[in-house]
């Protein structure tokens, strides 16, 4: 372990400072605004991706702030999983933030959704490289109090209810985590992560801190029935914010646990408990009701809500199952549905910008008229059902694996028939969109434009072909991280 | 018979304590707020009995050095409780300050009807 | 330097002597303004070099005119009161900073300042004091000096609320003062240190008068401390007072009268006799209720100053609960708390009365759109209604941090999960002004941000917000010592 003190800082603190910035100098340049705001994730990536080979290398950087905000200090951590995610979160941030130039063009309120995204993002980095639960929780608050904005952006009475209903459950969820943070700091005198665990006995208090980390992470990541923000809050977002929430702020949720049973309670703690098999069937619930839920939507961006609410259930079985394979699915699915559901919001907005439908029932025939924009919708839906050589593939087989590891076959089967939910609900809009009768009606574009500004376009695309490609590649680099991070936390090193 | 003898010794305190609930009682209940400021007064000054009674001791004379004194009264509390009674003054000239402004504003000097007022304007 | 021996005295002495000449100054108000500010400033200098003597040398012990104990009167400093003496001196300068600079609300600022000066040199005297008569004394001074700010502002309202809040403040004072007579009977003394000698001895022969004492006294501060139940008189006294007199009271008068209970309770009773009444459980009982009817009844207020104004009664409740809680972190969590909070309580009470006097409005259901037209005031506002929710990167996540933690360490943690959820509490009636001001739908009224020398010392409490919930390890030592005083 190498102490390495302020290079762990920088990802966050970059964003942080340029939100800032961003806020001073917007009202003279917009160009500045995008500009900046575009740097601020690429800066973010590049500060986590240049990590990459001391990381490989079997190194834990770790960074100890304790004087800052005593008694408890900050820390922060980059591990296998921490890298993992820290990328896959500022890579996708930045696709969608150069999409956002282009599609918050025709928005309002631009000078407060740019500084706020990037602030998020600062809070976002935070969370993932955070080193211990109240570094974890500072960020969090952060990161989603600033996330509040983007979610009312529009103003409309939809939107400000959703985003009431989103500010009470966050308040809740940050509240019920604070009391766990507070029980284990008065059970194990610190609050760091530690592979392996902290040195806790099973009490009534332990208890109840382990139900304020599932409330808390739970609410954040959509875990039934604590999702109810979600199917509100995520379409009623403009698209960009939809897929940074629904692509990449769930995930820290599904983070925050993993980081708990692993390094705060310990694998061993949790299974003597039985806490896992509540996690197991709550997770099980959330991937049948959300699948279930999302055959019924109309309006495709709840439809792609509903799903991620199914999706994230798959990672929290992976989580609670405590097998190795099943964790390396986990932490794939992170990688892989960040991917796909960020694809699917900028596609889904493309569609919105160039159109402004929103319904299934109104995608009659969209392919034609948007081709590129569909084929990158089909590809990441067809991901999300799970067709090889698709990334989606690999982390419901590792689940699958995994499942059969821990001896249930019930969970294979439950697998099994939510990737056929999948289908049932991707399908038709894929095929009403390529092979329905009529053509949606689109303003052809001019000769030599694309379908839509290509800003737009070329993020979706580059998604499009990691979801396509990634698999296919000699060497999978995010399955390689997957796999190692979960041996890392088993082995608890 | 004990404890009669026992309260007549403590007279100065008992009063005192009857003086303070009468006070007290007044500034709570009465709604004359000419009659409350009385009541703090009466409180006031029943403490400052208190105090001057705790310094008092039988066959002690004024606390004036001279020749031929064996005992004197505990000057103490006296000095005391002329900064109380200043502060007492304070107070009531205050208060009697307000209650001429409430007047001039409300009309009446009675807590209820200034409170009855104030709501109905509010309303 | 040999004035500076004399610092604990000096402050009171500053101050009342800028109050005795400013009605002299009559109209001129910058030499009124100058005197009142050059008081405060100097005030601030002596009260922060005290701070350090005391914490390199230990407890200040100054006998007043040489005269020592217990012939005369002695200035106690230890710890507790240093720290009390800087959060006064500095949250009141910067209060007086916006009375000078902000907008003017009342007609007649040479007899304002007065009784801000009086105000605070007794407040300042009263944290210091080592003497239970002299405590009284200025304890009287101070109860005086807060109504008249309130009724300087010569409204209807605010003299029908000043004069509820003298009758209340006299009960109390009736109450205390009757307490101090029977502590004097049982021991002779009014010196806090030989009380303290002498009640070991004399405690088990008049246990009555004691407890009656005792009792007697934590009710007459508990009603000049808005304690729930007795906190009837705040929310008119304080939503109806000049804005910078709303920010002394609710963010420095009603502490101090916690700062005395506590200072008598070690100092002169000594913490085992003060247990014979089971003060704690009470403190516990009456806190949670105050957290719990402060928070409700704030929810349900329209106008923005009588909200702040129950929202202190929940945050007294805090400081309430820390001492209730007994723990060494429950008590540098509740003493912290009187420094967040009069940082806070301040900001808010700043910022709101900004607000009205640039719009115009004062009911909460109007304020729509307002964030758009004035983003620094109102940002400034959300700062520290964030505080007050407890969101971490502010003072206020400290001070409930340290609360939540030493409920834990009590081994009562109902008391941690009740402080959880009256932040749950703050949030629902705090957030619905800032996204109604922000987010809510155009208003119709004008409204312009005001001139920056009305916002700086707004700014100031701002970055202080955050200076002490990114960095309360300043503060960190002054308040540990303080917690040893009461729990080794």
């Amino acid at each position: 372990m190498q102490p390495t003190s302020w290079s762990l800082t920088l990802p966050i603190l970059v964003p942080l400072f340029l939100a800032i910035v961003i806020y001073a100098v917007e009202r003279r340049s917009w160009q500045l605004r995008n500009g900046l705001s575009v740097l601020a994730a690429l800066a973010s990536f590049l500060l986590v991706a240049r990590h990459y080979n001391a990381i490989m290398d079997d190194t834990t950087l770790i960074a100890e702030f304790p004087d800052l905000l005593p008694p408890l200090g900050l820390s922060f951590r980059m591990d296998y999983l921490a890298f993992l995610v820290a990328a896959v979160v500022s890579f996708v941030w930045l696709a969608v933030t150069i999409y956002s130039t282009a599609y918050m063009v025709k928005e309002h309120a631009k000078n407060r959704y740019y500084p706020f995204s990037v602030l998020t993002l600062a809070g976002a980095m935070g969370v993932v490289l955070s080193g211990d639960l109240f570094t974890f929780f500072l960020f969090f608050e952060v990161m989603s109090l600033s996330a509040y904005v983007l979610v009312i952006h529009e103003e409309t009475a939809q939107a400000m209810r959703a985003g009431y209903r989103y500010l009470i459950l966050t308040i809740i969820g940050g509240l019920a985590l604070l009391f766990a943070i507070i029980a284990v700091f008065q059970g194990a005198g610190t609050v760091a992560f530690t592979p392996g665990g902290l040195p806790l006995e099973v009490t009534g208090l332990t208890i109840l801190a382990f139900l304020g980390f599932l409330v808390g992470f739970g609410i954040k990541a959509g875990m039934v029935p604590l999702h109810v923000w979600l199917p509100e809050a995520h379409p009623v977002a403009p698209s960009p914010a939809s897929a940074l929430l629904s692509g990449l702020m769930l995930k820290t949720g599904a983070f925050g646990l993993i980081r708990v049973v692993y390094q705060i309670f310990g694998l061993d703690m949790v299974q003597r408990a039985g806490w896992n098999d509540l996690l197991v069937w709550m997770a099980a619930i959330t991937v049948f009701l959300g699948s279930a839920v999302a055959v019924t939507q109309d309006e495709v961006k709840r439809r792609l809500a509903y799903s991620s609410v199914g999706q994230m259930g798959y990672i929290l079985l992976g989580i609670g199952l405590l097998q190795e394979r099943a964790l390396i699915g986990a932490i794939f699915h992170i990688f892989a549905h960040a991917l796909m559901k960020s694809s699917l919001f900028l596609a889904a907005g493309s569609v919105i910008y160039r159109t402004g439908k929103r319904r299934v029932s109104e995608w009659v025939g969209m392919g034609r008229s948007m081709l590129v924009t569909m084929t990158v919708f089909t590809v990441a839906a067809l991901s999300m059902v799970g067709v090889p050589p698709l990334v989606g593939f690999v982390s419901k087989w590792e689940l699958a694996l995994g499942a059969l590891d821990a001896g249930s076959i019930p969970f294979v089967m439950l697998l099994l028939l939510s990737s056929l939910m999948n289908f049932i609900y991707y399908f038709p809009l894929i095929q009403n969109a390529f092979f329905g009768e009529g053509i949606a009606h689109v303003e052809q574009p001019r000769a030599k434009r694309p379908e839509v500004p290509w800003a737009m376009l070329l993020p979706m695309v580059v998604l499009g072909l990691v979801i396509l490609v990634i698999d296919l590649l000699p060497y999978n680099v995010a399955l390689e991280l997957a796999e190692r991070a979960a041996h890392a936390l088993f082995l608890a090193k | 018979m004990d404890i009669i003898e026992r309260l007549w010794a403590n007279i100065y305190y008992l009063a005192s304590v009857i003086l303070f609930i009468i006070g007290f009682h007044t500034m709570l209940t009465h709604n004359n707020l000419l009659k409350k400021i009385m009541g703090m007064n009466i409180m006031d000054t029943s403490l400052f009995l208190f105090f001057v009674a705790i310094g008092y001791i039988r066959g002690g004379q004024a606390p004036i050095l001279r020749e031929g004194v064996v005992q004197y009264v505990n000057p103490v509390p006296s000095a005391l409780i002329l900064t109380g009674i200043v502060i007492s003054v304070s107070f009531t000239a205050f208060a009697l300050a307000l209650v001429v402004l409430l007047h001039r504003q409300y009309g009446t000097i009675d807590a209820d009807k200034i409170i009855a007022l104030r709501s109905k304007r509010h309303a | 330097m040999p004035s500076l021996t004399h610092a604990p005295v000096l402050i009171v002495v500053v101050l009342l002597l800028a109050a005795f000449v400013t009605p002299l100054l009559g109209k001129r108000e910058s030499a009124v303004n100058a005197v009142f500010l050059g008081a405060g400033l100097s005030a601030f200098a002596l009260t922060l070099r005290m701070t350090m003597q005391v914490l390199a040398q230990g407890t200040l012990s100054y006998p007043v005119g040489g005269w020592p104990a217990p012939y005369g009167i002695v200035v106690w400093v230890d710890v507790f009161a240093a720290f009390s003496s800087l959060v006064i001196a500095t949250v009141s300068l910067i209060i007086s900073w916006f009375a000078v600079c902000g907008p003017r609300e009342v007609r007649n600022n040479s007899a304002y300042f007065t009784l801000i000066l009086l105000l605070t040199a007794a407040m300042q005297g009263m944290v210091m004091a080592g003497d239970l008569f002299n405590l009284f004394v200025f304890i009287e001074i101070s109860s005086l000096a807060a109504i008249a700010i309130i009724a300087i502002k010569g409204t209807k309202e605010s003299v029908e609320a000043s004069f509820r809040y003298l009758v209340l403040s006299a009960l109390g004072s009736g109450g205390l003062l009757f307490g101090i007579a029977l502590i004097f009977m049982i021991t002779g003394h009014l010196n806090m240190d030989y009380i303290r000698a002498t009640l070991t001895i004399t405690a088990t022969q008049y246990p009555l008068n004691l407890l009656t004492a005792i009792g007697l006294m934590v009710v007459g501060f508990g009603v000049k401390a808005a304690l729930f139940p007795m906190h009837v008189w705040l929310p008119d006294a304080h939503s109806n007072a000049p804005t910078a007199s709303s920010a002394l009271l609710s963010g420095l008068v009603v502490k101090v009268y916690i700062i005395a209970l506590m200072r008598i309770a070690y100092l002169a009773l000594g913490l085992e006799i003060f247990a014979l009444l089971p003060v704690r459980h009470l403190f516990l009982a009456l806190s949670t209720g105050a957290l719990l009817v402060g928070s409700v009844f704030a929810m349900v207020q329209d106008n923005v100053k009588r909200l702040l104004a129950f929202s202190t009664v929940a945050q007294v409740g805090y400081i309430f609960l820390g001492f209730g809680l007994f723990s060494q972190r429950a008590i540098e969590g509740g003493v912290l708390h009187i420094l967040n909070h009069a940082v806070m309580k301040s900001l808010l009470f700043l910022t709101a009365g900004v607000i009205i006097q640039q719009t115009g409005i004062k009911k909460l259901s109007q304020f729509n759109g307002l964030g758009r037209r004035m983003p620094l005031t109102f940002a400034a506002f959300a700062v520290g209604a964030m505080s007050m929710v407890g969101i971490p990167g502010t003072a206020g996540f400290i001070s409930k941090l340290y609360l939540a933690l030493g409920a834990l360490d009590a081994d009562m943690m109902i008391f941690a999960v009740f402080i959880l959820i009256s932040s749950l509490l703050n949030a629902a009636y705090y957030f619905p002004i800032i996204i109604s001001a922000f987010f809510g739908s155009e208003s119709e009224v004008a409204a312009t941000e005001p001139a920056t020398s009305v916002l700086a010392p707004i700014a100031m409490l701002v970055s202080m917000v955050f200076f002490f919930g990114l960095f309360p390890s300043l503060m960190v030592p002054l308040v540990r010592q303080t917690a040893h005083l009461f729990v080794r």
